[in-house]
């Protein structure tokens, strides 16, 4: 079996049990403390990923060093992950505003500066010219401002609060436009195998886009642990798998072609 | 199709390897430094199609290709 494989079925596996534990098959007590520290493992999946894929690639070299922007994005959403539990399981505080969200904010630029050092190693000039990329891309941009940050602005909230909240709204339309570029990357993949890989990270950008979007739509619900709201961790977890899966993969691929030559040299 | 025929080794070992450093690692790029010593270039230019084909994909393969080949003219 390849390690691939291996890895996608520990992923199911992983997430079943998620599900298994989100949606309450289980009794409380016992299980909200497993059901926190549960939601820090696919993170944590993501940012190995990120640093098995660097590691393939070596210092110095383009590729890793796009990565390793995209993967330190992905550790600071980790770490905002881990201080939001800390907030709110052990000091029984509010989570939000707090230094959970300084690290959650941080991570959309480092992730689109990873995505935007990816594209200009992989564009070929014969592309599209960059309009045919840049209307859509603005008028994404329009349409997600006026929902993501004029609607985030609360008349009722403090500064720091709005700041925050809209400092979100910022984050989610710089996913957006990542998402577009990483189709982009994968298109000019086409055919090879890091597009598949590069799929998997964009689909984990869709995710995580959705998981925001419904998190800005039905905070109030979220906070009180309302079933079937406070289940928006499952996309979040299901957006980290799909991260940490295509990460893996781009790592498997330059140990896969290693393996030949050496198998070649004999 | 780009002619197979180039009778600068050491640059299309050079500019290959650099390439194949590129999209999978310094290491991966030493290891077919190794493999192409005693290949000739037909072998060396088939081999780096095939790599790159198989990881960003046939025509991002032989766009780099065809740079390659241009340079080393």
């Amino acid at each position: 079996m390849k390690k691939h494989n291996v890895l996608l079925l520990f992923f199911v596996l992983l997430y079943a049990f998620c599900l298994y534990v989100y949606l309450g098959l289980y009794s409380l007590s016992y299980w909200s403390l497993l059901s926190n520290q549960l939601y820090l493992i696919p993170p944590l999946l993501a940012v190995l990923g990120g640093l098995y894929a660097v590691t393939r690639y070596g210092k110095g070299n383009p590729h890793g060093r796009a990565l390793l922007y995209f993967s330190l994005g992905i550790s600071a959403l980790f770490v905002g992950e881990l201080l939001w539990l800390y907030y709110e399981h052990i000091l029984g505080a509010d989570p939000f505003p707090s230094l959970a969200d300084v690290f959650y904010i941080v991570s959309y630029p480092l992730m689109i500066i990873g995505i935007f050092k990816e594209i200009r190693i992989s564009n070929r000039k014969e592309q599209l010219p960059s309009w045919k990329v840049a209307i859509p891309v603005a008028l994404l941009i329009a349409v997600s401002s006026f929902y993501f940050i004029y609607q985030a602005y609360d008349y009722e909230a403090s500064l720091i609060e709005n700041t925050f909240s809209m400092g979100y709204g910022l984050g989610d339309i710089i996913l957006v436009v990542a998402g577009v570029y990483i189709f982009r990357i994968m298109r000019d993949y086409s055919g090879g195998r890091m597009a598949s890989a590069w799929l998997m990270i964009g689909i984990g950008l869709i995710l995580t886009l959705i998981a925001d979007v419904l998190f800005s739509f039905f905070y109030q619900q979220y906070e009180e642990s309302l079933y079937a709201y406070a289940q928006i961790d499952l996309v979040w977890s299901l957006a980290y798998l799909f991260f940490s899966y295509g990460l893996f993969k781009i790592g498997f691929i330059i140990d896969d072609i290693r393996q030949k030559v050496i198998k070649s040299c004999g | 199709m780009v002619d197979v025929t180039v009778p600068k080794k050491d640059l299309l070992i050079k500019y290959g390897v650099q390439l194949i450093s590129l999209h999978l690692g310094d290491m991966t790029g030493d290891l077919y430094r190794e493999f192409y010593k005693d290949k000739n270039n037909g072998i060396i230019i088939t081999s780096l199609r095939e790599i790159l084909s198989e990881v960003v994909g046939p025509a991002k393969a032989e766009y780099e290709m065809k740079k390659i080949l241009n340079k080393i003219k």
